[in-house]
């Protein structure tokens, strides 16, 4: 029994770990990539639309399977950070939240009252003291409740992790369930486990938008 | 567009996957409008239903769910034949997947139908009421034109997050596009070649989606002065 729980920790530690570091990373490039999306730049609309318009699924295989193939990808220097699936999964993940989670800021800061952004101009601030000053913040405050969900969707998303050989909280679950033969009750657990995980989330966020979104 | 021979059999899977989301939308349409009746309904309880019908499915992963399904189903079918004296069946693949995706994008097209229910001015509804038009009627000919409009883009979004989730169902084993390109990719030791097909075969599915979409709400929306 506490062999099985073991099993399920671990799982439930790289579900986590996932999640975090692929929302960190994705977040992280979606600013940047938001602020070019906004500003018509055609690279970053292109890389928002092909990975919005293809599954999650597909980019996983693509990502883990598909660049080994490449020669100067299998014998270069990152071929480490490649070969590794639990890399690879982040990766993916982390690209695909990132153009998600770029459409949506991109959305935000569209709907910025033109009349802010006038009269920072008007106070003599620069392109960037605008973007990093008032566009920014009152964008990222529009978008919470939004990302709060993005979130939520990665946390779903992370689910699939397992069908590249990392050992989530559903891989876990899988193993529980080959070794018991319980194996629906072993994925009602998973699944117990992943709605604690979501409502702390919600939670979490509800707080947050407390906090924030007031000022909007 | 022979891809080494496997041409044809990536096209069938990719008709086995559009089989599959089409039938979804069409459970999770009708779950939809039970899921949207019953949360502007007047009983407590439908709404309380709907809300844990809603929170249920926003607290677990569809994979999760689907393979709850897949397994869970096979236990229940396995029973219920037991009970009839039948034989063994097994639920396939299939009809996990269609179920699964059904029951999850239930409650988008809940939200969005509630959303186009609650966008038709309420003092239509009253002038038919007043106006002595039967309810059938007043559904017919006022409510549901403008829920179609309304409730277009939602729709449209719902269906573009659902074809993008079905091939998940590759992972129970339906023997979808994507199986049928890890089956290739593995024999040809070409992955990039097959994963990047079906992804632009996606790219093609969404974008016509879109398409089309737009072209239908330009329609919808011709006569209704918004």
């Amino acid at each position: 029994m506490t062999a099985f729980a073991q099993l399920y920790i671990r799982g439930l530690g790289t579900t986590l770990l996932l999640l975090v570091t692929s929302c960190a990373i994705g977040h992280a490039l979606a600013v940047p990539l938001a602020v070019a999306a906004a500003r018509r730049n055609l690279i970053a609309r292109a890389y928002v639309y092909v990975v919005r318009g293809t599954p999650l699924v597909v980019q996983l295989f693509l990502i883990y399977f598909g660049l080994p193939q490449i020669r100067w990808i299998r014998d270069g220097a990152l071929w480490p950070l490649f070969g590794s699936a639990f890399a690879c999964a982040v990766l993916t993940f982390a690209m695909n939240t990132s153009a998600y989670t770029a459409a949506l800021l991109a959305n935000a800061i569209a709907a910025t009252n033109p009349l802010e952004i006038a009269a920072a101009r008007a106070f003599g601030m620069t392109e960037v003291q605008v973007l990093t000053r008032i566009t920014l913040p009152s964008a990222f405050r529009r978008a919470l409740p939004a990302y709060g969900n993005e979130v939520v969707l990665m946390l779903h998303a992370t689910a699939i992790a397992g069908a590249i050989t990392v050992f989530d909280l559903t891989a876990a679950a899988r193993s529980v369930g080959a070794q018991t033969y319980a194996v629906l009750e072993s994925y009602l657990a998973a699944a117990a486990l992943y709605a604690v995980i979501v409502a702390t989330l919600t939670l979490l966020f509800r707080a947050a938008e407390r906090r924030f979104v007031q000022y909007v | 567009m022979s891809f080494g021979g496997y041409g044809a059999t990536l096209l069938a899977g990719l008709g086995v996957t559009l089989s599959v989301s089409f039938l979804s939308l069409f459970f999770a349409t009708i779950l939809g409008v039970v899921a949207a009746y019953g949360s502007l309904s007047r009983s407590r309880a439908a709404r309380a239903a709907v809300t844990i019908y809603m929170s249920a499915m926003r607290g677990v992963p569809d994979y999760v769910l689907m393979l709850v399904i897949y397994f869970g189903g096979q236990l229940l079918v396995a029973r219920i034949r037991t009970f009839l004296g039948l034989g063994y069946a097994d639920v396939d693949p299939f009809t996990a997947a269609v179920v699964s995706l059904s029951v999850v994008f239930g409650t988008y097209m809940g939200e969005a139908i509630r959303g186009a229910w609650l966008a038709i001015p309420r003092a239509q509804l009253d002038a038919a009421e007043a106006a002595g038009i039967g309810r059938m009627r007043m559904l017919r000919r006022i409510a549901i034109p403008q829920l179609l409009f309304h409730g277009a883009g939602a729709f449209t979004n719902t269906w573009l997050v659902l074809v993008k989730t079905t091939p998940i169902a590759a992972l129970i084993g339906l023997e979808d596009v994507l199986r049928r390109a890890q089956a290739a990719a593995s024999a040809t030791q070409q992955p990039l070649t097959f994963y990047g097909a079906v992804s632009v075969a996606f790219l093609i599915v969404t974008g016509a989606s879109e398409a089309i979409a737009r072209r239908l709400a330009a329609r919808a929306g011709a006569h209704l002065a918004t």
